[in-house]
């Protein structure tokens, strides 16, 4: 009875200038498992929660690399985030051949932002529902772009996309201002922090999350899992010692405080 | 009866108005380019102020020997792809490299299609810094090298860029150099004339043809 009338195609405007169809695909983007992203001025680092679509399964790959200095990280319909990075790959290699130099990130996410907006303005198609982070090095430095089914991209800092991804982009947005010198390894422990705010709870191990790396003499790579663990476990470590200093201090400062309720 | 619809291409087999060597050297703050401003008809010298040296965006220079109309149409090619570039109104920019890649691109395509471009080309340039200097040849053959010439300039006067030239050449032994250079191909190739353009490119990005 009070039925959208709005929203049966993409090209079809509500009154109130809204493309309803694509505000759907962009909430695709948010019930996908978190991906997050950060940079400093040399390296720019992804990451993201692997989640199984049941017990049975194996979860899917979310992080893919694009080419040697752009690698792309996705949240939503993990299908159409293949067919983009397939795209975004043959962009990279097709410069490549032509130019015999990497293509500028910038450029590349124009590209993919071209071709996103495309959908939106097609009566006999539908947008793509996913979002990428897109990380990449070139003569201009690292960078992070948010590429979203709207057509519309923007450079980040840092950012998170996904399930629980406002948990992260509070963490990032508290921290990001000290990341601007990091090397890689720093950059991946914030990573991790971030990711770990997503989880909400459930325990950060080097097996849920998948982190990748691009920067200067560091072409874009996956982190061993092994390598996750160690760090995680080196944060808990750090964190509990952490804890504990601060538990001694209170007792140190305030030795006639009543204890509260044991 | 079945017909078939054949694209005939006229192959290119032979150049009609030519320029002769083009020689380009690195020095210690850029790169150098000359070229004399003949053009010869067969072995004709028609014409006697043709450029055959021209800047490619910000950061390249270009000089071509061969067929002199065929260098112009490679100018229109590269003022399309320099417009397309800018157009993408960011702060990248093709430099030598890529503009020597595309060339080679270029090229080598044409020579598969059995009809060369019929020219030999000098690409040299700097970019952030960096020195670049090449050539590509009419079927696709391309190198990078400190000095480089084309046509009879490769027999007279790279011998004496091999045993004069340096890394460290300020500008004006550079220049120096290049006029002995152009003055032996002027004394022995016969399609060469007295009247040439050295162009120089150095690290501040400005361009001055000179002389």
């Amino acid at each position: 009875m009070f039925r959208n009338q709005y929203d049966t195609d993409v090209t079809t405007w509500s009154p109130a200038g809204r493309l309803f169809q694509v505000e759907y695909a962009m909430e695709a983007v948010k019930q996908g498992s978190a991906a997050i992203g950060l940079r400093s001025k040399t390296h720019v680092v992804l990451a993201s929660v692997n989640k199984a679509q049941s017990e049975l399964s194996s979860h899917q790959k979310k992080i893919f690399k694009v080419d040697d200095h752009v690698g792309v990280a996705i949240a939503g319909l993990t299908a159409d985030g293949r067919v983009l990075s397939r795209y975004l790959r043959s962009e990279c290699i097709n410069h490549g051949f032509v130019y015999e130099s990497p293509l500028p990130v910038s450029r590349l996410v124009v590209h993919l932002a071209d071709k996103a907006q495309v959908c939106t303005q097609r009566s006999w198609k539908r947008p793509y529902g996913v979002g990428l982070l897109v990380a990449g090095l070139d003569e201009s430095g690292a960078h992070l772009y948010y590429n979203c089914p709207s057509g519309n991209y923007f450079e980040y800092q840092a950012f998170a996309i996904g399930s629980r991804s406002q948990a992260a982009k509070t963490y990032l947005e508290r921290k990001f201002e000290t990341f601007t010198n990091y090397k890689g390894e720093e950059l991946i422990k914030d990573a991790l922090h971030a990711i770990k705010e997503t989880l909400q709870g459930e325990k950060l191990t080097g097996a849920i999350c998948t982190v990748a790396v691009v920067g200067v003499d560091e072409p874009f790579h996956f982190v061993d899992p092994k390598t996750i663990q160690e760090l995680i476990d080196s944060m808990e470590v750090k964190e509990e010692e952490a804890a504990v200093e601060q538990s001694d201090m209170q007792e140190d400062k305030s030795p006639d405080a009543a204890p509260m309720d044991i | 009866m079945i017909a078939y619809l054949v694209r005939v291409e006229f192959p290119c087999r032979y150049p009609y108005v030519t320029g002769t060597s083009v020689i380009g050297i690195k020095y210690k703050d850029g790169i150098l380019l000359a070229a004399d401003m003949g053009g010869s008809y067969g072995s004709t010298l028609r014409y006697k102020s043709v450029e055959r040296i021209k800047a490619i965006g910000k950061h390249s220079l270009l000089g071509a020997s061969g067929e002199i109309s065929d260098f112009q149409e490679i100018s229109r090619y590269l003022d399309e792809l320099i417009l397309y570039d800018n157009m993408w109104d960011d702060d990248n920019s093709l430099g030598p490299k890529e503009v020597h890649n595309y060339l080679n691109r270029i090229m080598y395509n044409r020579r598969n299609k059995f009809n060369p471009l019929w020219n030999t080309l000098v690409l040299g340039g700097v970019k952030n810094g960096k020195k670049y200097l090449g050539m590509v040849s009419m079927i696709g053959v391309h190198f990078e090298d400190d000095h480089v010439a084309t046509g009879f300039g490769n027999h007279l006067a790279r011998p004496i860029l091999r045993d004069e030239w340096r890394e460290d050449l300020s500008f004006e032994e550079a220049v120096k150099l290049l006029e002995k250079c152009m003055c032996v191909c002027l004394l022995r190739d016969r399609s060469s004339i007295n009247k040439f353009q050295v162009c120089f490119f150095y690290s501040c990005q400005a361009l001055f043809p000179a002389s």
